[in-house]
């Protein structure tokens, strides 16, 4: 007995030390990085300085050309919006850019699949776990995800978890998503394309609700202004549960622009790489629509 | 005794986490959206979803086996190596065997087995998976998986496959054989009903089409399955050389650390369950 609770220390010990170095090598590597979603990552975390900042998910990500935005109002834009991502991601990383410099707009592209649907919110927290430990705040949220997180987080490569294949990558040239811009070429061909349905679109995660809450809290208190777009889809998703957050968006005094049913967009394959992103030609009219109806 | 039980305990935490729930990711994405996927995004679905039903199982079977042994229990291994039988009979001697030696006592060797004549013993197989099929739900699909298992195994007992030993090359035309089996079977245990299974076997024969690749997930399948591949092959066909490397000290606590690392940096930690929590 003895010798066997004498090897399990010795392993907890071995373990503990390179779970150390192997998280330190990664955070290295992840600060180095010179393309692709890790220099996306290590610029939210350490130097963007937006006045609009834009939220959401991949649509975010693909539906806002920032050089539009900037050439009609001389204002510096980002996107930190992340492929499969929503409220749960977004909430700690607006708090964590906000805290750090003071946006003047903040757009938010709501995606309900992300945004509303009751799933498992651990899967939203890869690129939210390398923030622990750098900001109070964002620490508190993390726990009101998980509970228990706070402690697998107390490992150094946990924080990485998940993240390193975009790590190595982001370490040799490659893509870079220039101000979180990630544009998308060619048209798409409605015929490969089938309805789907989501159950979990039918229940609301309270937790996500609270986020979009807290979200909007922080906003008013700090003098930003806010404003939720539901981009355009190819088929318009007008069934989907929207008006508990509208309601909630309603009630804070932000506005909600829904584009979901915009004749200019709906069925029009050449605005669309696929039925739920635009492409480069969709994103730019669509752009334009935006600086026109936000008057900013 | 309590040192094997820990290294069960943390072989089946790897092939948990790290495989069969990253591989659970991509078999859902594709289960949930057959319509919309192409003949080659089906075939990985099914090849990965025999792979995570593998890894899921006998990862939860490790962990519980590891823990008897913790305490002092001794229980017998529920898996060893499937994946590299040559034909149904020997597959069913490698899966779940605690289910299989009780099936074949209690229900195989209860009818009557081998005792009265060919024939019989052909029905007698059959109806042994029809229990088993039953005894995983209440639905047809898993009546029809065990159904096909039956029927198979008394096709290779009619021609005597089941008795023979291969060698070489047509070893490794039956492993491959076999295991292409099992993941038809598959589709049918994870579809929802008869005719969901028979469309997405429908349109995996039917059509190809580029495969959905995410290249995160693929990393992490990879690098986990290169791992299992690797240790099963070796203690399958190079056991003597595999117990000679794992001899050695620092080798072995080199595996056991790399191996609690590749769980923190590579295992799912969500709130999924084990597939069979349900039967």
């Amino acid at each position: 007995m003895k010798r066997f609770i004498t090897l399990c220390f010795i392993f907890i010990v071995l373990s503990l030390a390179c779970d150390y170095i192997v998280g330190k090598a990664i955070s290295a590597m992840a600060d180095k990085a010179i393309s692709g979603q890790a220099l996306k990552n290590r610029e939210i975390a350490n130097s963007i300085t937006p006045d609009i900042l834009i939220l959401g998910s991949s649509r975010s990500t693909h539906h806002y050309v920032p050089s539009v935005i900037e050439d009609s109002t001389g204002l510096k834009v980002y996107i930190s919006g992340q492929d499969g991502n929503g409220i749960v991601m977004m909430w700690p990383q607006m708090r964590y850019i906000a805290d750090r410099h003071h946006p003047q707009l903040i757009i938010y592209d709501v995606t309900p699949v992300f945004d509303i649907a009751d799933d498992d919110n651990h899967k939203y927290l890869r690129y939210v776990r390398p923030l622990w430990g750098k900001n109070i705040a964002v620490d508190s949220i993390i726990r009101q995800i998980d509970n228990i997180e706070p402690l697998k987080l107390l490992s150094y490569s946990y924080r990485y978890n998940g993240s390193l294949p975009s790590i190595i990558k982001g370490t040799r040239p490659g893509e870079i998503y220039k101000k979180g811009f990630s544009p998308l070429y060619g048209e798409f061909k409605s015929g490969n394309d089938a309805n789907t349905s989501n159950s979990n679109l039918q229940r609301v995660n309270d937790l996500k609700l609270r986020f979009f809450n807290d979200m909007m809290n922080y906003a008013k208190t700090r003098g930003i202004r806010m404003v939720f777009i539901y981009s355009p889809t190819y088929r318009p998703a007008t069934d989907e549960p929207l008006t508990e957050l509208q309601s909630l968006i309603a009630e804070h005094g932000f506005e909600f622009y829904d584009y979901r049913s915009d004749s200019l967009f709906v069925g029009n394959e050449t605005l669309f790489k696929d039925p739920d992103h635009l492409n480069i030609d969709g994103a730019e009219l669509f752009t334009k629509q935006i600086i026109q109806h936000l008057r900013i | 005794m309590a040192v094997e039980g820990m290294r069960m305990v943390l072989w089946g935490l790897f092939l948990k986490v790290v495989l069969a729930d990253r591989l659970g990711l991509y078999v859902d994405s594709i289960y949930s959206g057959v319509s919309t996927h192409s003949g080659n995004s089906l075939k990985l679905g099914a090849v990965f979803y025999t792979l995570q039903i593998y890894c899921d199982f006998a990862g939860y079977s490790y962990i519980a086996v590891g823990c008897a042994r913790l305490l002092g229990i001794k229980l017998i291994t529920n898996f060893r190596r499937p994946y590299l039988a040559w034909n149904l009979n020997e597959f069913w001697k490698r899966w779940n065997i605690s289910l299989t030696k009780w099936l074949t006592s209690n229900i195989y060797i209860s009818l009557g087995g081998n005792r009265k004549g060919k024939v019989r013993s052909y029905i007698n197989v059959v109806a042994t998976f029809l229990v088993s099929g039953i005894w995983h739900g209440a639905n047809l699909t898993f009546i029809f998986w065990g159904l096909l298992h039956g029927i198979v195994m008394a096709i290779e007992k009619f021609f005597g496959i089941n008795k023979k030993e291969f060698r070489g090359l047509s070893r490794v035309f039956f492993t491959i054989l076999t295991f292409g089996i099992v993941t038809v079977a598959w589709i049918y245990f994870r579809a929802p009903s008869i005719s969901f299974a028979n469309m997405y076997i429908a349109k995996m024969i039917s059509t190809g089409g580029y495969p959905y690749i995410d290249t995160n997930t693929f990393f992490h399948i990879g690098a986990g399955l290169s791992i299992v591949i690797t240790i099963e092959v070796m203690m399958e066909y190079y056991r003597s050389t595999f117990t000679r490397i794992f001899g050695c000290r620092p080798i072995r606590w080199g595996g056991y650390v790399m191996m609690t690392l590749l769980i923190i940096l590579m295992g799912v930690f969500d709130s999924s369950q084990f597939i069979y929590i349900q039967f």
